[in-house]
């Protein structure tokens, strides 16, 4: 241990030459001490591993349904009627593809110029990019179920406060990515382009964008995908699609049709993964 | 005509990269700055088209007094003064074209551009300006598919559709291997020599700066200590600018091109 922490020295052809201390390994003990410290927080005879109900949860999610007759036999529903349900889901998942799409496009569109103005190395004036920046840190503090709330308070229910609260979010998430992004691109061509007497718009447009623009086709996409996840919990604030659906499962507790809303929406999410991938392969061969 | 009068550098740190710098660069001129890393060479060269503003003194290019020139009016006279990079500075992503357009960026308007639409005349000149530098065939191939001297050679040709009168080298071949190095210095003496563009340029390679340039300007230190012909540059004035003698050798870059065919 004691060697573990010293300053190591090395001897080589009769000169000395000290290797400093790296600080890594305190901030590695520190986060250690920190993270089993926070075991004797808690209270572990509450802890019970039940194994068996987390079998018996995902046989009830995905199998049909179960009756109790009168002689309290139990009989399941047929598979068909299992199938059905879920082919039935796509009027409420498409009102949810939708509602997710608009909202990161809109979210998306005001997220690019807003992270070129957080970006240290596009915008000099420190002062306006940590106003930026703590704008974006506010809005990301509000959970995206409040946001919802909130316009849903104001707007009534429906598709309208969904979006609003999706577009809010995908801004706020999309900004903060961006900037960070942006924060580390070669800067050699934006100074080619400033010695070709460009302005600030023109360097963003010929020297910026090109070198962000593949990211932020990954970063929107990815961001499509939280927003399709995130709309089962804006069902609960009644932003209608799959998310209502959803809940009226749970409190009915039908769990065959939440297994259901599950399958399909993790099938759309393996969708999406496998057109992110297009897209992405695509745009690297063109541009 | 580029003319310097008292031209000081001072950094925000407190560092003075240039002091006392006074020069006149003639028209046609083939320049070679020379000196120790750190003396002060990208400096002065950044201070020419105002990408590094001077302290104090009075610079003048072209007439204008660049310390007193606004935004727009900087711009107007950067878009006629070409640079070239050792990193080459592409945008790596885009074609071939698309980065030589980027010379013809300050004569269209800001909403063209934002829509990426370029007269076909500028397209024009791009491809006349590749041609120059005998890559016309690379024109549609993304820049990172090209080798380092191929790169520099795009880099040039975007100066070129700039129309310039001066072009900016920043150790232009630094990155580039012996052979390549040689083709890119043929490229700029026939610049200079058949479009009587002027070239102002930043050399690691003493040899390369002799063999090239019509003229040397030696810094050391942020001060000129040699302003003089080739002619005049021998081993006592190579002492000066390098605080010691330099052998043949470290002349770098030592390859005489008949040697290699």
């Amino acid at each position: 241990m004691k060697h573990w922490f010293s300053t190591k020295t090395f001897e080589v052809n009769g000169k000395t030459i000290r290797q400093p201390f790296g600080k890594v390994k305190i901030y590695l003990l520190i986060f250690v001490l920190f993270f089993v410290g926070s075991f004797a927080f808690i209270n572990t005879d509450q802890f019970v591993f039940q194994i068996n109900q987390l079998f018996k949860i995902i046989e009830a999610l995905f199998r049909p349904r179960s009756f109790n007759d009168i002689h309290g036999n139990t009989t399941y529903d047929t598979w068909a009627h299992y199938f059905e349900y879920m082919w039935n889901l796509r009027h409420v998942l498409f009102y949810t593809i939708k509602m997710c799409f608009i909202g990161t496009f809109v979210g998306s569109v005001f997220a690019i110029p807003f992270s070129l103005f957080c970006a240290n190395n596009v915008n000099s004036n420190h002062w306006v990019v940590q106003i930026a920046r703590a704008i974006l840190n506010f809005i990301r503090t509000i959970p995206t179920l409040v946001i919802a709330l909130i316009a849903v308070f104001f707007l009534g229910l429906g598709y309208f406060p969904g979006i609003i609260a999706i577009s809010i979010f995908s801004f706020s998430i999309l900004s903060k990515m961006l900037y960070e992004v942006i924060e580390t691109i070669d800067m050699g061509p934006c100074e080619a382009l400033e010695s070709c007497g460009a302005n600030k718009l023109k360097v963003i447009k010929l020297a910026i964008m090109p070198q962000i623009m593949p990211i932020i086709w990954g970063y929107v996409l990815y961001i499509f995908e939280i927003n399709i996840r995130a709309s089962v919990i804006l069902g609960y604030v009644g932003a209608g699609g799959i998310g209502q659906e959803m809940q009226d499962a749970m409190e009915l507790r039908r769990y065959d049709k939440v297994g259901a809303i599950l399958i399909v929406l993790m099938l759309l999410v393996m969708v999406l993964q496998f057109v992110v991938g297009k897209v992405r392969g695509h745009y690297d061969e063109a541009a | 005509m580029i003319k310097f009068v008292h031209v000081n550098k001072v950094y925000p740190n407190g560092f003075q990269a240039l002091t006392d710098i006074n020069l006149e660069i003639q028209d046609g001129e083939f320049v070679a700055i020379i000196g120790l890393s750190g003396a002060g060479k990208s400096t002065l060269l950044r201070t020419i088209n105002k990408m590094i503003p001077i302290t104090s003194g009075e610079a003048y290019v072209d007439g204008n007094d660049i310390s007193k020139l606004n935004k727009k009016e900087l711009r107007m006279l950067r878009r006629t003064i070409g640079m070239v990079f050792q990193s080459f500075n592409l945008v790596k992503r885009s074609s071939v074209i698309n980065n030589v357009l980027a010379g013809r960026v300050a004569y269209n308007s800001t909403l063209s551009t934002m829509f990426g639409i370029f007269p076909k005349s500028d397209k024009m000149l791009a491809l006349e300006a590749l041609d120059k530098v005998n890559i016309l065939e690379k024109a549609f191939v993304r820049a990172d598919q090209l080798s380092g001297g191929q790169q520099q050679r795009v880099a040039l040709a975007r100066a070129l559709s700039q129309q310039p009168h001066l072009i900016l080298a920043d150790e232009p071949v630094a990155s580039l291997d012996p052979i390549t190095t040689l083709d890119v210095m043929d490229d700029f003496k026939r610049i200079n020599e058949s479009m009587k563009i002027t070239i102002i340029a930043n050399m690691h390679h003493v040899d390369l700066a002799l063999q090239y340039a019509h003229r040397i300007i030696g810094l050391k230190e942020g001060k000129i200590v040699f302003d003089g012909p080739v002619s005049a540059v021998n081993d006592e004035i190579l002492l000066q600018i390098y605080g010691r003698p330099i052998s043949e050798k470290e002349k770098l870059g030592v390859v005489e091109k008949e040697a290699l065919v």
